[in-house]
Protein backbone atom coordinates (compact mmCIF):
# COMPACT_ATOMS: atom_id res chain seq x y z
CA UNK A 1 0.00 0.00 0.00
CA UNK A 2 2.99 2.47 1.18
CA UNK A 3 4.86 1.75 -1.85
CA UNK A 4 1.55 2.27 -4.16
CA UNK A 5 0.82 5.64 -2.33
CA UNK A 6 4.38 6.29 -3.22
CA UNK A 7 4.14 5.47 -6.60
CA UNK A 8 0.91 7.40 -6.87
CA UNK A 9 2.77 10.47 -5.38
CA UNK A 10 5.45 10.30 -7.82
CA UNK A 11 3.61 9.65 -10.80
CA UNK A 12 1.37 12.50 -9.91
CA UNK A 13 4.67 14.44 -9.58
CA UNK A 14 5.85 13.93 -12.28
CA UNK A 15 2.67 14.23 -14.31
CA UNK A 16 1.94 17.73 -13.15
CA UNK A 17 5.74 18.57 -13.76
CA UNK A 18 4.93 17.06 -17.16
CA UNK A 19 1.93 19.35 -17.42
CA UNK A 20 3.83 22.56 -16.22
CA UNK A 21 6.90 21.89 -18.29
CA UNK A 22 4.22 21.06 -21.57
CA UNK A 23 1.90 24.63 -20.41
CA UNK A 24 5.39 26.38 -20.27
CA UNK A 25 6.89 24.77 -23.79
CA UNK A 26 3.35 26.06 -24.99
CA UNK A 27 3.48 29.57 -24.47
CA UNK A 28 7.53 29.70 -25.31
CA UNK A 29 6.77 31.10 -28.85
CA UNK A 30 4.51 33.78 -27.21
CA UNK A 31 6.95 34.91 -25.16
CA UNK A 32 9.86 35.24 -28.12
CA UNK A 33 7.47 37.86 -29.77
CA UNK A 34 7.89 40.82 -27.42
CA UNK A 35 7.99 44.49 -27.13
CA UNK A 36 11.00 45.72 -26.41
CA UNK A 37 11.65 49.39 -25.66
CA UNK A 38 10.29 52.61 -26.27
CA UNK A 39 12.82 56.26 -26.36
CA UNK A 40 11.59 59.08 -26.41
CA UNK A 41 12.37 60.81 -30.12
CA UNK A 42 12.21 64.59 -31.66
CA UNK A 43 8.72 65.80 -32.27
CA UNK A 44 6.98 64.83 -35.44
CA UNK A 45 9.35 61.38 -36.24
CA UNK A 46 7.87 59.75 -39.69
CA UNK A 47 10.28 57.73 -41.50
CA UNK A 48 12.75 55.05 -39.79
CA UNK A 49 15.24 53.49 -41.55
CA UNK A 50 17.30 50.32 -39.61
CA UNK A 51 20.72 48.62 -40.94
CA UNK A 52 20.94 47.30 -37.44
CA UNK A 53 20.13 46.87 -33.58
CA UNK A 54 23.16 49.54 -33.42
CA UNK A 55 21.97 52.03 -36.63
CA UNK A 56 18.32 52.89 -36.46
CA UNK A 57 17.80 56.20 -38.60
CA UNK A 58 14.93 58.15 -37.56
CA UNK A 59 13.70 61.39 -39.80
CA UNK A 60 11.61 64.15 -37.77
CA UNK A 61 9.94 66.23 -39.96
CA UNK A 62 10.58 69.17 -38.17
CA UNK A 63 13.88 68.82 -39.34
CA UNK A 64 16.04 66.51 -37.47
CA UNK A 65 17.45 62.92 -38.27
CA UNK A 66 18.81 60.73 -34.88
CA UNK A 67 20.25 57.72 -35.09
CA UNK A 68 19.96 55.34 -32.37
CA UNK A 69 23.23 53.01 -31.80
CA UNK A 70 21.91 50.45 -29.32
CA UNK A 71 17.91 50.11 -29.35
CA UNK A 72 18.28 46.30 -27.78
CA UNK A 73 19.34 47.63 -24.60
CA UNK A 74 19.14 51.38 -24.42
CA UNK A 75 18.11 54.70 -25.93
CA UNK A 76 21.72 55.93 -26.91
CA UNK A 77 21.15 58.53 -29.69
CA UNK A 78 23.23 61.14 -31.66
CA UNK A 79 20.54 64.13 -33.24
CA UNK A 80 21.44 66.06 -36.44
CA UNK A 81 19.95 68.91 -37.40
CA UNK A 82 18.94 69.03 -41.42
CA UNK A 83 16.52 71.59 -41.16
CA UNK A 84 13.50 70.97 -44.19
CA UNK A 85 10.85 68.69 -43.30
CA UNK A 86 12.63 64.99 -43.57
CA UNK A 87 9.30 62.50 -44.20
CA UNK A 88 10.66 58.86 -45.34
CA UNK A 89 14.09 58.18 -45.09
CA UNK A 90 16.66 54.99 -46.59
CA UNK A 91 19.63 54.33 -45.83
CA UNK A 92 22.30 52.36 -48.31
CA UNK A 93 25.58 52.77 -46.35
CA UNK A 94 27.22 53.93 -43.24
CA UNK A 95 27.82 57.34 -45.24
CA UNK A 96 24.74 57.69 -47.33
CA UNK A 97 21.37 58.54 -45.89
CA UNK A 98 18.46 59.38 -48.22
CA UNK A 99 15.20 61.20 -47.14
CA UNK A 100 12.44 62.80 -48.90
CA UNK A 101 11.14 66.57 -47.95
CA UNK A 102 7.45 66.63 -48.52
CA UNK A 103 6.51 69.88 -47.72
CA UNK A 104 10.04 71.33 -49.09
CA UNK A 105 10.21 69.46 -52.17
CA UNK A 106 13.57 68.37 -51.49
CA UNK A 107 15.39 64.84 -51.74
CA UNK A 108 18.19 64.86 -49.87
CA UNK A 109 21.08 62.88 -48.76
CA UNK A 110 23.40 62.90 -45.93
CA UNK A 111 26.48 62.06 -44.69
CA UNK A 112 26.67 61.54 -41.00
CA UNK A 113 30.77 61.22 -41.06
CA UNK A 114 31.59 64.82 -42.12
CA UNK A 115 27.54 66.05 -41.57
CA UNK A 116 27.37 66.96 -44.83
CA UNK A 117 24.07 67.14 -47.11
CA UNK A 118 23.19 66.98 -50.71
CA UNK A 119 19.94 68.30 -51.62
CA UNK A 120 18.22 67.12 -54.83
CA UNK A 121 15.93 69.46 -56.27
CA UNK A 122 14.08 69.49 -59.80
CA UNK A 123 10.13 70.76 -60.84
CA UNK A 124 9.36 67.22 -60.79
CA UNK A 125 10.19 66.78 -56.93
CA UNK A 126 6.48 67.91 -56.14
CA UNK A 127 5.27 66.29 -52.69
CA UNK A 128 8.00 63.59 -52.85
CA UNK A 129 7.13 60.79 -50.17
CA UNK A 130 8.15 57.64 -49.97
CA UNK A 131 12.28 56.34 -50.56
CA UNK A 132 13.92 53.43 -51.36
CA UNK A 133 17.42 52.40 -52.47
CA UNK A 134 17.36 50.10 -55.72
CA UNK A 135 21.20 49.38 -54.97
CA UNK A 136 23.82 51.87 -53.07
CA UNK A 137 23.95 54.42 -55.35
CA UNK A 138 20.61 54.67 -56.74
CA UNK A 139 17.42 55.66 -55.14
CA UNK A 140 13.77 55.99 -55.90
CA UNK A 141 11.57 58.24 -54.50
CA UNK A 142 7.40 58.86 -55.49
CA UNK A 143 6.87 62.47 -56.13
CA UNK A 144 2.89 62.26 -55.11
CA UNK A 145 2.02 65.72 -56.42
CA UNK A 146 3.83 65.56 -59.83
CA UNK A 147 2.89 62.13 -60.34
CA UNK A 148 6.48 61.20 -60.95
CA UNK A 149 8.41 58.38 -59.95
CA UNK A 150 12.17 60.53 -58.94
CA UNK A 151 15.35 58.88 -59.76
CA UNK A 152 18.49 60.10 -57.41
CA UNK A 153 22.08 58.90 -57.92
CA UNK A 154 24.68 61.55 -55.54
CA UNK A 155 27.77 63.01 -57.16
CA UNK A 156 30.50 64.82 -54.89
CA UNK A 157 28.13 67.87 -54.61
CA UNK A 158 25.06 67.67 -56.63
CA UNK A 159 22.94 65.11 -57.55
CA UNK A 160 21.45 63.58 -61.02
CA UNK A 161 17.47 63.66 -61.13
CA UNK A 162 15.70 61.36 -63.73
CA UNK A 163 11.63 61.52 -63.85
CA UNK A 164 9.61 59.02 -64.94
CA UNK A 165 5.80 59.54 -65.67
CA UNK A 166 3.51 57.83 -64.23
CA UNK A 167 0.92 56.30 -66.45
CA UNK A 168 -3.21 57.38 -66.59
CA UNK A 169 -5.16 60.59 -65.67
CA UNK A 170 -3.50 62.75 -62.32
CA UNK A 171 -1.44 59.93 -60.89
CA UNK A 172 -0.62 59.75 -57.54
CA UNK A 173 2.43 57.75 -56.80
CA UNK A 174 2.52 56.66 -52.68
CA UNK A 175 4.23 53.12 -51.36
CA UNK A 176 7.89 52.21 -53.40
CA UNK A 177 9.72 49.45 -52.94
CA UNK A 178 12.28 47.27 -54.50
CA UNK A 179 11.80 43.88 -55.87
CA UNK A 180 14.31 41.52 -56.98
CA UNK A 181 11.90 39.57 -59.34
CA UNK A 182 11.50 42.76 -61.51
CA UNK A 183 14.80 43.78 -61.56
CA UNK A 184 13.39 47.34 -60.68
CA UNK A 185 10.35 48.19 -57.82
CA UNK A 186 6.69 48.29 -58.00
CA UNK A 187 4.55 51.24 -56.59
CA UNK A 188 0.79 52.06 -56.33
CA UNK A 189 -0.63 54.73 -57.62
CA UNK A 190 -3.45 56.12 -54.72
CA UNK A 191 -5.86 58.55 -57.55
CA UNK A 192 -6.08 55.23 -59.74
CA UNK A 193 -6.10 52.71 -57.71
CA UNK A 194 -3.03 51.00 -59.83
CA UNK A 195 0.01 48.86 -58.89
CA UNK A 196 2.75 49.34 -60.95
CA UNK A 197 6.08 47.93 -61.66
CA UNK A 198 9.23 50.12 -62.99
CA UNK A 199 12.27 48.74 -64.60
CA UNK A 200 15.74 50.22 -62.58
CA UNK A 201 17.75 50.38 -65.83
CA UNK A 202 14.80 51.52 -68.24
CA UNK A 203 11.78 53.49 -66.38
CA UNK A 204 9.69 51.52 -68.28
CA UNK A 205 6.70 51.38 -66.38
CA UNK A 206 4.06 48.86 -66.42
CA UNK A 207 0.67 48.14 -65.26
CA UNK A 208 0.52 45.01 -62.55
CA UNK A 209 -3.13 45.43 -61.31
CA UNK A 210 -5.99 47.62 -61.00
CA UNK A 211 -6.75 47.50 -58.00
CA UNK A 212 -10.29 49.13 -58.72
CA UNK A 213 -11.61 45.94 -59.22
CA UNK A 214 -10.52 44.51 -55.74
CA UNK A 215 -11.46 47.18 -53.66
CA UNK A 216 -13.05 51.47 -53.24
CA UNK A 217 -9.99 51.67 -50.59
CA UNK A 218 -6.89 53.39 -51.52
CA UNK A 219 -3.95 51.61 -51.77
CA UNK A 220 -0.98 53.15 -49.46
CA UNK A 221 2.31 51.18 -48.94
CA UNK A 222 4.27 48.75 -51.07
CA UNK A 223 6.10 46.40 -49.57
CA UNK A 224 8.28 42.95 -51.05
CA UNK A 225 7.95 39.53 -49.83
CA UNK A 226 12.12 39.54 -50.36
CA UNK A 227 12.81 36.31 -52.22
CA UNK A 228 10.24 34.50 -49.67
CA UNK A 229 8.14 34.03 -52.57
CA UNK A 230 7.41 36.08 -55.57
CA UNK A 231 4.40 38.53 -54.45
CA UNK A 232 4.11 41.81 -53.04
CA UNK A 233 2.53 43.42 -50.24
CA UNK A 234 0.12 46.51 -50.23
CA UNK A 235 -1.80 48.51 -47.26
CA UNK A 236 -5.11 49.26 -47.79
CA UNK A 237 -5.29 52.06 -44.73
CA UNK A 238 -8.57 52.84 -44.53
CA UNK A 239 -10.01 49.57 -45.04
CA UNK A 240 -7.14 47.84 -42.49
CA UNK A 241 -6.32 45.28 -44.63
CA UNK A 242 -3.38 44.02 -46.55
CA UNK A 243 -3.55 42.20 -49.81
CA UNK A 244 -0.75 40.36 -51.83
CA UNK A 245 -0.22 40.03 -55.18
CA UNK A 246 1.88 37.59 -57.63
CA UNK A 247 4.83 39.47 -58.51
CA UNK A 248 5.48 37.62 -61.92
CA UNK A 249 1.48 38.29 -62.96
CA UNK A 250 -0.53 40.19 -60.38
CA UNK A 251 -3.13 38.12 -59.84
CA UNK A 252 -4.35 38.65 -56.20
CA UNK A 253 -3.35 35.65 -54.22
CA UNK A 254 -4.07 36.99 -50.55
CA UNK A 255 -6.34 39.19 -48.35
CA UNK A 256 -5.88 39.68 -44.67
CA UNK A 257 -8.96 40.17 -42.33
CA UNK A 258 -9.69 43.84 -41.71
CA UNK A 259 -8.51 45.21 -38.12
CA UNK A 260 -11.28 47.16 -38.21
CA UNK A 261 -13.15 50.13 -38.71
CA UNK A 262 -10.22 53.34 -37.51
CA UNK A 263 -7.71 50.36 -37.34
CA UNK A 264 -5.62 51.95 -40.08
CA UNK A 265 -3.25 49.47 -41.52
CA UNK A 266 -0.18 52.03 -42.90
CA UNK A 267 3.52 51.46 -43.34
CA UNK A 268 4.50 48.04 -44.10
CA UNK A 269 7.87 46.08 -44.31
CA UNK A 270 8.56 42.23 -44.17
CA UNK A 271 10.25 39.71 -41.73
CA UNK A 272 11.34 36.05 -42.80
CA UNK A 273 9.18 34.29 -44.71
CA UNK A 274 7.75 37.57 -46.62
CA UNK A 275 5.71 38.05 -43.49
CA UNK A 276 4.41 41.36 -42.84
CA UNK A 277 4.15 43.80 -39.84
CA UNK A 278 2.26 46.92 -40.12
CA UNK A 279 1.95 50.49 -38.36
CA UNK A 280 -1.29 51.38 -37.46
CA UNK A 281 -2.16 55.43 -38.61
CA UNK A 282 -4.47 56.34 -35.50
CA UNK A 283 -3.13 54.35 -32.74
CA UNK A 284 0.37 53.48 -31.21
CA UNK A 285 0.24 49.93 -32.42
CA UNK A 286 2.31 47.58 -34.81
CA UNK A 287 0.56 44.54 -35.98
CA UNK A 288 2.15 41.25 -37.91
CA UNK A 289 0.03 39.00 -40.26
CA UNK A 290 0.60 35.39 -40.05
CA UNK A 291 -0.93 34.71 -43.38
CA UNK A 292 -0.49 31.11 -42.76
CA UNK A 293 -3.14 31.41 -40.39
CA UNK A 294 -5.23 34.11 -41.49
CA UNK A 295 -4.36 35.90 -37.85
CA UNK A 296 -3.00 39.02 -36.65
CA UNK A 297 -0.68 39.77 -33.44
CA UNK A 298 -0.36 43.03 -32.20
CA UNK A 299 1.81 44.95 -29.83
CA UNK A 300 -0.05 48.17 -28.30
CA UNK A 301 2.56 50.68 -26.67
CA UNK A 302 -0.65 52.86 -25.92
CA UNK A 303 0.85 52.55 -22.26
CA UNK A 304 4.35 53.82 -23.54
CA UNK A 305 3.08 56.31 -25.84
CA UNK A 306 -0.44 57.25 -24.55
CA UNK A 307 -2.45 58.56 -27.46
CA UNK A 308 0.07 58.15 -29.94
CA UNK A 309 -0.18 57.77 -34.09
CA UNK A 310 1.90 55.25 -35.64
CA UNK A 311 4.07 56.32 -38.75
CA UNK A 312 7.07 54.03 -40.22
CA UNK A 313 8.22 51.11 -40.13
CA UNK A 314 11.43 49.23 -40.39
CA UNK A 315 12.86 45.79 -39.50
CA UNK A 316 15.49 43.67 -39.54
CA UNK A 317 15.53 40.25 -40.99
CA UNK A 318 15.24 38.54 -37.67
CA UNK A 319 11.86 39.68 -37.16
CA UNK A 320 12.73 42.52 -35.00
CA UNK A 321 10.93 45.96 -36.15
CA UNK A 322 11.40 49.37 -35.19
CA UNK A 323 8.93 52.29 -35.72
CA UNK A 324 7.94 55.75 -35.06
CA UNK A 325 5.14 56.53 -33.15
CA UNK A 326 4.39 60.53 -32.98
CA UNK A 327 2.47 62.21 -30.19
CA UNK A 328 0.84 65.30 -30.60
CA UNK A 329 0.85 66.66 -26.91
CA UNK A 330 3.59 64.62 -25.30
CA UNK A 331 6.76 62.98 -26.23
CA UNK A 332 7.09 60.71 -29.06
CA UNK A 333 9.04 57.60 -29.56
CA UNK A 334 10.80 55.00 -31.65
CA UNK A 335 9.86 52.07 -30.23
CA UNK A 336 11.49 48.45 -31.09
CA UNK A 337 9.83 44.37 -30.75
CA UNK A 338 9.78 41.32 -32.17
CA UNK A 339 7.32 39.03 -33.71
CA UNK B 1 3.36 -3.72 -5.62
CA UNK B 2 1.90 -5.50 -8.76
CA UNK B 3 -0.58 -3.43 -9.26
CA UNK B 4 1.61 -0.51 -8.63
CA UNK B 5 4.35 -1.30 -10.96
CA UNK B 6 1.21 -1.68 -13.10
CA UNK B 7 0.18 1.68 -12.01
CA UNK B 8 3.39 3.39 -12.84
CA UNK B 9 3.97 1.74 -16.43
CA UNK B 10 0.39 3.29 -17.44
CA UNK B 11 0.80 6.43 -15.89
CA UNK B 12 4.16 6.39 -17.75
CA UNK B 13 2.81 5.46 -20.96
CA UNK B 14 -0.17 7.77 -20.25
CA UNK B 15 2.70 10.66 -19.48
CA UNK B 16 4.28 9.70 -22.41
CA UNK B 17 1.34 9.76 -24.92
CA UNK B 18 0.68 13.37 -22.73
CA UNK B 19 3.80 14.01 -23.40
CA UNK B 20 4.22 13.31 -27.19
CA UNK B 21 0.52 15.27 -27.70
CA UNK B 22 1.64 18.21 -25.81
CA UNK B 23 5.08 18.21 -28.13
CA UNK B 24 2.69 17.52 -31.11
CA UNK B 25 0.20 20.14 -30.11
CA UNK B 26 2.78 22.75 -29.51
CA UNK B 27 4.92 22.20 -33.21
CA UNK B 28 2.27 20.58 -35.03
CA UNK B 29 0.48 24.54 -35.61
CA UNK B 30 4.05 26.10 -36.21
CA UNK B 31 4.57 23.58 -38.47
CA UNK B 32 1.16 23.82 -39.97
CA UNK B 33 1.65 27.43 -40.23
CA UNK B 34 4.87 26.97 -41.68
CA UNK B 35 3.86 25.04 -44.65
CA UNK B 36 0.74 27.18 -45.09
CA UNK B 37 3.74 30.17 -45.64
CA UNK B 38 5.40 28.38 -47.93
CA UNK B 39 2.21 27.42 -49.74
CA UNK B 40 1.40 31.61 -50.55
CA UNK B 41 4.49 31.59 -52.07
CA UNK B 42 4.74 28.65 -54.44
CA UNK B 43 1.15 29.99 -55.19
CA UNK B 44 2.52 33.23 -56.23
CA UNK B 45 5.17 31.53 -57.98
CA UNK B 46 3.23 29.24 -59.49
CA UNK B 47 1.01 31.61 -60.73
CA UNK B 48 2.77 33.11 -63.42
CA UNK B 49 -0.20 34.19 -65.67
CA UNK B 50 -3.34 35.42 -65.70
CA UNK B 51 -6.52 35.45 -67.84
CA UNK B 52 -7.04 39.03 -69.18
CA UNK B 53 -10.33 39.57 -71.33
CA UNK B 54 -11.82 42.23 -73.59
CA UNK B 55 -15.31 42.70 -72.17
CA UNK B 56 -17.72 43.27 -74.76
CA UNK B 57 -19.69 47.04 -74.23
CA UNK B 58 -23.18 47.95 -74.31
CA UNK B 59 -24.18 51.48 -73.83
CA UNK B 60 -27.18 50.63 -71.51
CA UNK B 61 -28.67 48.84 -69.51
CA UNK B 62 -29.28 44.80 -69.82
CA UNK B 63 -31.42 42.36 -68.34
CA UNK B 64 -30.34 39.03 -71.05
CA UNK B 65 -27.37 38.19 -73.35
CA UNK B 66 -27.66 36.15 -76.49
CA UNK B 67 -31.07 35.12 -75.05
CA UNK B 68 -29.61 34.14 -71.30
CA UNK B 69 -31.39 36.12 -68.59
CA UNK B 70 -29.57 37.78 -66.07
CA UNK B 71 -29.86 37.78 -62.55
CA UNK B 72 -28.87 40.98 -59.90
CA UNK B 73 -26.10 39.47 -57.76
CA UNK B 74 -25.35 42.49 -56.17
CA UNK B 75 -25.59 46.72 -56.34
CA UNK B 76 -23.83 49.63 -54.91
CA UNK B 77 -24.38 52.80 -54.86
CA UNK B 78 -22.03 55.46 -53.80
CA UNK B 79 -22.83 58.82 -51.88
CA UNK B 80 -21.23 60.43 -49.06
CA UNK B 81 -17.24 59.38 -50.10
CA UNK B 82 -17.88 61.91 -52.92
CA UNK B 83 -17.23 64.75 -50.47
CA UNK B 84 -13.85 66.09 -51.57
CA UNK B 85 -14.04 69.46 -52.85
CA UNK B 86 -14.36 72.80 -51.89
CA UNK B 87 -18.62 72.52 -53.03
CA UNK B 88 -20.90 71.47 -50.73
CA UNK B 89 -21.73 68.21 -50.11
CA UNK B 90 -25.18 67.90 -51.76
CA UNK B 91 -24.08 68.98 -54.84
CA UNK B 92 -21.39 66.49 -54.82
CA UNK B 93 -23.88 64.15 -54.25
CA UNK B 94 -26.17 65.14 -56.55
CA UNK B 95 -23.54 65.58 -58.88
CA UNK B 96 -21.69 62.45 -58.75
CA UNK B 97 -23.77 59.89 -57.54
CA UNK B 98 -23.28 56.74 -59.35
CA UNK B 99 -24.44 53.19 -58.79
CA UNK B 100 -22.94 49.58 -59.63
CA UNK B 101 -24.97 46.69 -60.79
CA UNK B 102 -23.53 43.04 -60.85
CA UNK B 103 -25.72 40.61 -62.85
CA UNK B 104 -24.86 36.70 -63.94
CA UNK B 105 -26.07 34.21 -66.01
CA UNK B 106 -26.04 30.86 -67.15
CA UNK B 107 -25.95 29.48 -70.58
CA UNK B 108 -26.93 26.89 -72.33
CA UNK B 109 -23.96 25.35 -72.79
CA UNK B 110 -22.90 26.24 -69.16
CA UNK B 111 -20.51 29.07 -69.29
CA UNK B 112 -21.09 31.79 -67.52
CA UNK B 113 -22.07 35.31 -68.28
CA UNK B 114 -20.87 38.02 -65.85
CA UNK B 115 -22.11 41.96 -66.74
CA UNK B 116 -21.31 44.90 -65.10
CA UNK B 117 -23.38 48.19 -65.69
CA UNK B 118 -22.95 51.78 -63.93
CA UNK B 119 -25.94 54.34 -64.35
CA UNK B 120 -25.26 57.83 -63.63
CA UNK B 121 -27.90 58.50 -60.56
CA UNK B 122 -26.93 61.92 -60.13
CA UNK B 123 -28.23 65.82 -61.75
CA UNK B 124 -24.76 66.52 -64.10
CA UNK B 125 -22.55 64.33 -66.41
CA UNK B 126 -19.50 62.40 -64.97
CA UNK B 127 -16.86 60.70 -66.80
CA UNK B 128 -16.44 56.84 -66.70
CA UNK B 129 -12.63 56.74 -66.74
CA UNK B 130 -13.13 52.69 -66.35
CA UNK B 131 -15.29 49.68 -65.56
CA UNK B 132 -14.14 46.29 -65.49
CA UNK B 133 -14.97 42.78 -64.13
CA UNK B 134 -12.44 40.88 -61.59
CA UNK B 135 -12.77 36.95 -60.96
CA UNK B 136 -12.01 34.97 -57.92
CA UNK B 137 -11.83 31.15 -56.77
CA UNK B 138 -13.20 30.35 -53.52
CA UNK B 139 -9.82 30.96 -51.79
CA UNK B 140 -9.88 34.22 -52.85
CA UNK B 141 -6.67 34.21 -55.68
CA UNK B 142 -8.25 36.21 -58.73
CA UNK B 143 -6.31 35.94 -62.02
CA UNK B 144 -9.05 36.97 -64.45
CA UNK B 145 -9.74 40.99 -65.76
CA UNK B 146 -11.87 42.04 -68.14
CA UNK B 147 -12.30 45.59 -69.62
CA UNK B 148 -15.18 47.38 -71.41
CA UNK B 149 -13.58 50.82 -70.92
CA UNK B 150 -10.23 52.02 -69.75
CA UNK B 151 -9.22 55.27 -70.03
CA UNK B 152 -5.84 54.91 -69.41
CA UNK B 153 -5.30 51.97 -71.39
CA UNK B 154 -2.08 52.51 -73.40
CA UNK B 155 0.16 48.85 -74.81
CA UNK B 156 3.27 49.94 -73.87
CA UNK B 157 1.98 49.92 -70.28
CA UNK B 158 -0.66 47.31 -70.21
CA UNK B 159 1.46 45.12 -71.88
CA UNK B 160 -0.30 41.67 -70.67
CA UNK B 161 -3.46 42.90 -71.04
CA UNK B 162 -5.73 43.67 -74.33
CA UNK B 163 -7.10 46.55 -75.50
CA UNK B 164 -10.32 47.15 -74.42
CA UNK B 165 -13.08 48.11 -76.77
CA UNK B 166 -13.14 52.05 -75.47
CA UNK B 167 -10.37 53.35 -74.48
CA UNK B 168 -11.43 57.13 -74.05
CA UNK B 169 -13.36 58.71 -71.00
CA UNK B 170 -17.35 57.86 -71.49
CA UNK B 171 -19.68 60.66 -70.57
CA UNK B 172 -22.54 59.44 -68.63
CA UNK B 173 -25.45 62.12 -68.22
CA UNK B 174 -28.12 61.86 -65.79
CA UNK B 175 -30.28 58.48 -65.78
CA UNK B 176 -27.38 57.15 -68.62
CA UNK B 177 -25.52 53.62 -68.01
CA UNK B 178 -23.47 51.67 -69.54
CA UNK B 179 -22.78 47.67 -69.70
CA UNK B 180 -19.23 45.46 -69.75
CA UNK B 181 -20.12 42.11 -69.85
CA UNK B 182 -17.58 38.68 -70.39
CA UNK B 183 -18.81 35.06 -71.57
CA UNK B 184 -17.33 31.98 -70.56
CA UNK B 185 -15.71 29.35 -67.77
CA UNK B 186 -12.45 30.01 -66.12
CA UNK B 187 -10.10 27.53 -63.96
CA UNK B 188 -7.08 28.45 -62.47
CA UNK B 189 -5.31 25.56 -63.30
CA UNK B 190 -2.35 25.95 -60.78
CA UNK B 191 -4.40 26.05 -57.93
CA UNK B 192 -7.04 23.81 -59.13
CA UNK B 193 -9.90 26.00 -58.53
CA UNK B 194 -12.41 27.30 -61.06
CA UNK B 195 -13.33 31.03 -61.23
CA UNK B 196 -16.58 31.41 -58.68
CA UNK B 197 -17.10 34.79 -57.58
CA UNK B 198 -17.00 38.23 -59.51
CA UNK B 199 -16.71 41.80 -58.64
CA UNK B 200 -16.42 44.65 -60.72
CA UNK B 201 -15.07 48.26 -60.39
CA UNK B 202 -15.57 51.53 -61.33
CA UNK B 203 -13.42 54.80 -61.48
CA UNK B 204 -14.79 57.98 -62.48
CA UNK B 205 -14.44 61.94 -61.95
CA UNK B 206 -16.19 64.87 -62.96
CA UNK B 207 -13.57 66.96 -64.88
CA UNK B 208 -11.61 65.36 -67.53
CA UNK B 209 -10.78 68.60 -69.42
CA UNK B 210 -8.28 71.01 -67.62
CA UNK B 211 -6.85 68.65 -65.67
CA UNK B 212 -3.05 69.64 -64.60
CA UNK B 213 -0.47 68.15 -62.09
CA UNK B 214 -0.75 71.09 -59.71
CA UNK B 215 -4.38 70.47 -58.68
CA UNK B 216 -5.55 66.42 -59.43
CA UNK B 217 -9.02 65.90 -60.46
CA UNK B 218 -10.83 63.64 -57.70
CA UNK B 219 -11.43 60.30 -58.55
CA UNK B 220 -14.01 58.56 -57.32
CA UNK B 221 -14.29 54.25 -57.43
CA UNK B 222 -16.85 52.37 -56.53
CA UNK B 223 -17.22 48.41 -56.47
CA UNK B 224 -19.45 45.38 -56.22
CA UNK B 225 -20.15 43.71 -54.11
CA UNK B 226 -19.67 46.61 -52.01
CA UNK B 227 -16.17 46.29 -49.65
CA UNK B 228 -16.53 49.34 -47.63
CA UNK B 229 -17.06 49.16 -44.36
CA UNK B 230 -20.24 50.36 -42.74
Amino acid sequence: MTLQNTSKHIMVAILVTMLTSTTMLAYLPMAEAAKVRACDTNASPKGVAAASSTEVWLANDGGTLQKFTSLASNCNKTSYTVNGDPHFIDRSSSTKITYTNHVSDKITYFDPSTSTKVDCTNASIDGPDDIVSYDSNTQFSTAYNSGKIIKTVKGASSCTVTAYTVPGTSPNPEGIDTSPDVSGMFFVDQNNKKLYKIAASTGTITLVRDLTLDTVYNPWFVADSNDNGNFVWITFRDAGILRAYATASGALVETSPSLGTGNNVFDIAVISQGVPIVTWYQDPKVSKYDYGTDTWTTHDWNTECNGCDGFGIDTISSGTYYAALRSLSGTSKIVTGSF
Amino acid sequence: MKQGKKLAISTTVAIMIAVAGAYYAVNIPKENATAENITLGQIANTIKTTTNLKATVIQDKINSIDGVALTEEARSTNSGTLERTEETSKEIFERGQAELVLHRGIGPDGNEYVSATITNMGTSQFYLLSLGIAGYTKSGISTLTAYGVNADYSPDVWVSYPEPPITKPVILKPGESITSYINGKWYVNEVEEPITDFSAGALYGYEVQGITTDQPTPHWSIRVPDDSLP
